[in-house]
């Protein structure tokens, strides 16, 4: 037995207006720059009942993020909490509406197997970027700061009731975080699709995610006012979050992670440039799904030669993208050396190694292999063992 | 070939924790003790105990338990004998069987969630073990 979940979806243009058919006490959460630059009010002017805004949210948002704002909400007693922002807010008002209807839960303490009380507050997430796909999956990403370490807590509870996914939220996206979302949903389609718990309702999605990612993410992040693209690229990450609800994201997200809780680069551009070579060295356990996953895309090669083209797919999307296909060049644009790679890659290496993410893949890596794959990854050199 | 949760099996799997390298990386700050429990059902009258002392990487004992009130484990994973069946066939994933409430789990999950990689490894440490059922 297994599951697939979702939200409501309401998605496309003017999808913010469902908002008016609910009333009640709203809590926002969000961060102080999506409110400054108006984003928030975008959405906020559609809620209909008394609003209180938490705008705290940090960019790899901590455990404690989640208790402060569960403390203001506990004052306010709302009937919705609303999330509006990328992942981080997302998974903040996730974490914020499972702690308060559970204060006795500690939010580091939520497993998939924890006994939750739901009582009755509803869950809005509306995306103002389009990759984490945090508005349709069941999982929260928090970091713990005194271990430098992303956790990822998974419970069906965590799943929203209503998804606002409407491209006037991000339209005014920067042109690099539209970037570095996208690679982000890419890497969640793929992912999903060579997952060990993969299966028929996810498949699907994933194809089509995957679909919209290569024909419409270049044109999305050139020009924003390719209201097309803008639109099929927020939809393709929603689907991408709907797919690693059930499938679950794999390995390309186990090196990000850990990227990201150790040298702090942009989770998208982790585990995007991440892809060419943990697709080249999972195929070892996951042929017959990439080749299957690259005829969809237009591959026509065999076996091992399609995983190869596909790689080259992603290095070509990646260029498309003004991105580095390796670890080195996008340190370089962070300030990150050689030195403090090097220095970083034993924790790296155990971090990945013992992220979450390895428990849906159908073999865990050995440390050694997980050390070359972040050394290949860095150099950019083909993965070759 | 030990029967399930015999002394000899629960010794047998204590070796084969004991000689995963991997398992000895992953759990190398795991401090807790485990108390697994087979639940009746159609096809086994009474439930079944066994205690487990994993400590830091390392399984330091291993015996029967007749009277679970007599251990104070950190940890405590039970399911139906069916299901354990299932578990060591690898027809069942660990953690969908947590999720599907086939199997539940008690103690600190803060811990737990840190440990997943040793969690999956030590489920596999029982597929080493030839079981007569």
């Amino acid at each position: 037995m297994w599951w697939f979940a979702s939200p409501r979806i309401a998605f496309g243009e003017d999808a913010l207006e469902f908002l008016e058919s609910l009333e009640g006490k709203f809590f926002v959460v969000t961060d102080s720059n999506l409110v400054k630059s108006g984003v928030v009010e975008k959405a906020v002017k559609h809620l209909r009942g008394e609003i209180e805004i938490f705008d705290g949210v940090e960019p790899d948002p901590s455990f404690e993020i989640v208790e402060e704002a569960v403390a203001v909400a506990r004052t306010f007693q709302p009937d919705y909490v609303v999330g509006i922002g990328g992942g981080s807010s997302l998974d903040v008002a996730k974490g914020v509406r499972i702690i308060y209807e559970n204060p006795h839960l500690n939010p580091e303490e939520i497993s998939p197997w924890t006994d939750v009380e739901e009582k009755g507050v509803k869950l809005i997430l509306i995306p103002t970027a389009s990759g984490s796909g945090s508005e349709a999956s069941n999982a929260i990403v928090l970091t713990k700061k005194d271990e430098d370490r992303k956790i990822a807590s998974v419970h069906p509870r965590i799943m929203a009731d209503y998804a606002i996914v409407d491209p006037e939220m991000v339209k005014d996206l920067p042109e690099r975080v539209a970037v570095f979302t996208g690679l982000d949903a890419l890497s969640h389609a793929i992912d999903a699709y060579v997952s060990a718990w993969k299966n028929d309702f996810t498949d699907g999605i994933c194809i089509q995610a995957c679909k919209l990612l290569f024909t419409y993410l270049p044109r999305a992040c050139k020009d924003r006012s390719d209201r097309e693209a803008v639109e099929r690229v927020h939809n393709a990450a929603t689907l991408a979050g709907l797919a690693i609800g059930s499938s679950q994201a794999g390995l390309s997200h186990s090196l990000g992670h850990s990227i990201g809780g150790v040298l702090h680069i942009p989770h998208g551009f982790a585990c995007g440039i991440c892809l060419p070579y943990t697709t080249k060295y999972y195929s070892r356990f996951a042929l017959e799904y990439y080749e299957e996953l690259a005829y969809h895309l237009g591959i026509q090669a065999k076996k091992e030669e399609a995983v190869d083209e596909l790689v080259k797919k992603i290095k070509t999307l990646l260029a498309d993208l003004n991105v580095p296909d390796n670890l080195k060049g996008i340190f370089k644009e962070y300030g990150i050396g050689e030195e403090e790679f090097y220095d970083n890659l034993k924790r790296l290496v155990y971090n990945a190694s013992t992220d979450n993410t390895v428990l849906t893949l159908a073999d865990i890596p050995s440390e050694e292999d997980f050390e070359k794959l972040f050394i290949h990854a860095f150099e950019g050199k083909d993965v070759d063992f | 070939m030990p029967k399930f949760f015999s002394q000899e099996w629960i010794e047998k799997f204590v070796e084969a924790v004991n000689a995963n390298e991997e398992y000895a990386n992953a759990a190398k700050d795991w401090e807790g003790d485990f108390l697994f429990v087979v639940e009746p059902d159609e096809e086994l009258e009474k439930p079944m105990y066994a205690y487990i002392d994993l400590y830091h990487g390392k399984a330091r004992e291993g015996y029967v338990v007749e009277d679970p009130s007599q251990v104070n484990a950190a940890f405590e994973f039970r399911g139906k004998f069916s299901n354990w069946k299932k578990l060591l066939a690898g027809e069942i994933d660990p953690i969908k069987g947590l999720v599907t409430r086939k199997f539940t789990l008690k103690g600190n999950m803060a811990m737990v969630m840190r440990y997943a990689k040793a969690a999956k490894l030590l489920v596999e440490c029982t597929k080493q073990v030839e079981t007569e059922f």
